[in-house]
């Protein structure tokens, strides 16, 4: 997983039937300085970021794994997914 | 698998219910393993400042992570190893 910090909201009516209701987010990877490190990503976000948050993302085939209803094998069409809101870094 | 630096402890509460209720580190490659840095997951108790083996595969984090390997995941990075030396030829 990487860090990242949440920039903005991606409204998109016309999508797969896979992604139908779920909530895309822009954001920049950075790293545990808030440094960005790299050009922005879309990512499904299941947890609930805001604009400003820093998150945690994982991005590859596990990305696909974030749907709480989704089984080991699955082809929902994500390579990049938000997975939890870091409250600290120590 | 790369050579990494523990750094510090990342703390989440609003967090995938899929990931495990374990440690997560952000660990820093070795200059010669890459620049980038990572969360990873803590499989063997380590802590910052170790030098740690860190191994970046789903399938064989699930592994090493999860009671039941066939339940999803969607996490890479798991640290393996606390390295207590390295010899180089």
């Amino acid at each position: 997983m990487q860090f990242a910090i949440v920039k903005g909201t991606v409204v998109a009516t016309q999508k797969v039937s896979h992604l139908k209701g779920r909530a895309l987010k822009v954001m920049v990877p950075c790293d545990d300085q808030r440094k960005s490190i790299g050009d922005p990503v879309v990512a499904i976000d299941p947890i609930g970021a805001r604009d400003g948050d820093l998150v945690m993302w994982v991005g590859k085939r596990e990305a696909s794994l974030v749907f709480s209803d989704a089984e080991l094998a699955n082809f929902y069409p994500v390579d990049a997914a938000i997975t939890g809101i870091v409250d600290d870094i120590s | 698998m790369i050579l990494a630096r523990v750094k510090s402890r990342v703390v989440s509460t609003a967090k995938s219910d899929r990931l495990p209720s374990r440690a997560m580190l952000y660990v820093e490659p070795l200059p010669e393993f890459g620049t980038e840095g990572m969360i990873a997951i803590d499989g063997v108790e380590a802590g910052p400042g170790d030098l740690v083996l860190v191994m970046q595969e789903g399938t064989g984090a699930r592994q090493v992570v999860l009671e039941d390997p066939s339940q999803p995941m969607p996490a890479q990075a798991v640290i393996v190893g606390v390295v207590d030396q390295v010899n180089q030829a």
